[in-house]
């Protein structure tokens, strides 16, 4: 492992963050907005955007969980690489 | 050295006063027919025409073994070659080993938007990426052909992944991950659109306020701005299209 591999492990780390405020944000944004258009369609009141907004919350979430998956498996991965003599 | 950096310096100079003396918000383009509206489209086809013709130039006519010994001198090919290789490398890293078979869409899709970014630079050119419909097309493009390389590795049981891991919660599991796959083409357009536009902003801004030698330091934030926008949308669409192409062994 040198220093190039560490700098290359940051960039993709960096891209990866960067991306996920917005996509929080876009995903209420997402929800509201199809809860809005059902509920004009269905004519159902403010209760779909209530539960659509909540959903696209719980989408945030869950994106926001896949990036921590995803990211300490790329970490324990490079962990390992280190670890092993003669690796790449 | 001094004077090394200072002749830098002024160079760095000369584009914005140039641009100060033509003005904002004008673009070369607007002089083709119905070049007043669709600049932008006439920039991006310039932009792929020019990728073409440099494409051919670099490899036009040149056997395989040729191509396997290095230009001695800074040329066209070597940067490509540098990029690419770079993208290469952080493609094997985030996708996996069968990383060969997604490299052109991603390669093209990083030259075009760089390129894309970087013409916003020259004066007398506007960067095709502050339209938003240019973002649209390329962050589309990224979700249809995720959503295809999906099906294609992992046929119909691609779409049991939006069920989520238990039946008894796939009617709450399906809304959810349909909102967190379409934020994603949604969040790259606009993350893309809103740092070119907000940069261009910043450097007419300062253009306005003194238009000596301070908008060179936000064309130089500029510079690194376009490789980072593209940078990331890059390796966003390899993250996504991993997601996409290996969950199959994941779950």
């Amino acid at each position: 492992m040198t220093d190039r591999q560490d700098r290359k492990a940051f960039f993709r780390e960096l891209g990866k963050y960067s991306a996920l405020g917005l996509e929080m944000a876009l995903s209420v944004v997402i929800g509201m907005g199809i809860g809005y258009y059902l509920d004009r369609w269905l004519g159902t009141g403010p209760w779909l955007t209530i539960v659509w907004i909540g959903l696209g919350f719980a989408a945030g979430v869950r994106s926001l969980y896949r990036a921590a998956v995803r990211s300490g498996k790329d970490l324990e991965r490079d962990e390992e690489r280190r670890g092993k003599p003669g690796g790449p | 050295m001094r004077k090394g950096i200072l002749g830098l310096l002024a160079v760095a100079a000369l584009p914005s006063t140039a641009l100060a003396a033509g003005g904002h918000g004008f673009s070369w383009f607007m002089m083709l027919p119905g070049g007043e509206r669709y600049y932008y489209v006439y920039a991006a086809f310039f932009i792929a025409v020019f990728l073409l013709v440099a494409s051919a130039v670099v490899v036009g006519g040149k056997k395989t073994e040729e191509m396997v010994i290095p230009e001695p001198r800074f040329t066209l090919r070597n940067l490509f070659e540098l990029i690419l290789g770079f993208l290469q490398q952080l493609a094997e890293d985030i996708i996996g080993h069968h990383y060969k078979k997604y490299l052109p869409l991603l390669g093209s899709c990083f030259l075009f938007i760089l390129f894309m970014n970087l013409i916003g630079l020259i004066p007398g050119f506007l960067p095709p990426t502050q339209k938003m419909n240019i973002t649209v097309g390329l962050a589309l493009v990224i979700f249809l052909s995720t959503h295809y390389f999906g099906v294609r590795e992992n046929g119909i049981a691609y779409f049991k992944h939006f069920l989520g891991p238990v039946w008894w919660m796939a009617p709450i599991m399906l809304p959810i991950e349909i909102i967190s796959h379409l934020a994603r083409p949604m969040s790259l357009s606009l993350r893309l659109f809103g740092n070119i536009t907000g940069d261009h902003a910043v450097v007419a801004g300062f253009m306005a306020l003194i238009p000596i030698v301070v908008p060179s330091v936000f064309m130089g934030l500029g510079l690194f701005v376009s490789f980072m926008q593209a940078f990331i949308f890059t390796v966003l669409s390899m993250i996504y299209i991993s997601g996409a192409v290996t969950h199959a062994e994941e779950h």
